[in-house]
């Protein structure tokens, strides 16, 4: 599936999904700031209570952060492997597994966003 | 730059074993190379901290949030789940700003300055403009945060 996609376009979209990084890992960090929740402690700002709130209210832009880093760093580590080698079997496994791993990673995080139930 | 430590730079050449050898790469003159290997080293933490992250935060989904606020106590004072955590903290601290450097770098083309034909003593042409000071601010910028985010988990 991978080699249908022209591999500039891949490298476009690495450089994209690092931009959307850039924004929503700054603001998945900021969440976790204690006064922000009129809490005492980092451990405080995961309370049940809390993160259902920001599952349920944020789910959209926390998918949105699933999907640009587990593209960003399952195709970062794919380039790194195919420097090893060019041989046509070992690109056709990296792909595969890339393709996998992103895939598995993509529905675990999809799965806790959607059946989450209240605290 | 002296000629015997440009022969270094010229011989700098690991593969990659530079990806797992920071130490072994000489960096006289070219911190970029430094910025480079530190980039995929802290990448390569990263998909594994993301990879232990979703599936973790999973638990909630599965086993409900007992066992959510089981998993979160881990992260209370320093053990070894809490330094691994400090330890991924620290690569997405570099690996980000080492980002937001590239971005200017690479796909927006700013910061590079002109290109030009080699010439001897072939500097590299790519680090006269403002790129060597941006290289140097991401480590210190990435430090500053890296210790800002320990504060926050583990003193605040």
């Amino acid at each position: 599936m991978m080699s249908m996609v022209r591999p500039g376009y891949l490298s476009l979209i690495q450089y994209v999904s690092a931009i959307i990084l850039i924004f929503l890992i700054s603001w998945h960090l900021i969440l976790r700031f204690p006064p922000l929740h009129g809490v005492e402690s980092f451990i405080d700002t995961m309370k049940p209570e809390i993160l259902y709130e920001e599952i349920t209210v944020y789910g959209v832009l926390l998918v949105l952060l699933l999907v640009a880093a587990v593209f960003h760093g399952v195709n970062g580590i794919r380039s790194m492997l195919l420097e090893w080698s060019s041989n046509k079997y070992w690109t056709l496994i990296v792909n595969l597994l890339a393709i996998i791993v992103f895939l598995v990673l993509i529905v675990v995080g999809i799965h806790t966003v959607l059946y989450v139930t209240p605290p | 730059m002296t000629i015997k430590s440009r022969f270094k730079v010229l011989d700098n050449r690991l593969g990659v074993k530079a990806s797992f050898l920071p130490i072994g790469v000489t960096i006289a003159g070219n911190p970029e190379r430094l910025a480079f290997i530190l980039h995929r080293i802290t990448g390569i933490i990263l998909v594994g901290f993301i990879a232990a992250h979703i599936i973790s935060t999973n638990t909630l989904a599965r086993e409900g949030w007992e066992a959510w606020i089981e998993e979160v106590r881990n992260l209370e004072g320093l053990n070894p789940i809490s330094l691994l955590f400090i330890i991924a903290m620290g690569a997405l601290s570099f690996h980000s700003i080492n980002g937001i450097r590239l971005i200017m770098v690479e796909f927006l083309s700013l910061w590079i300055g002109r290109p030009e034909k080699p010439k001897p003593p072939y500097d590299p042409p790519s680090l006269k403009s403002f790129q060597r000071k941006a290289i140097y601010a991401t480590f210190i910028l990435a430090l500053i945060a890296w210790v800002a985010i320990i504060y926050v988990m583990l003193i605040w």
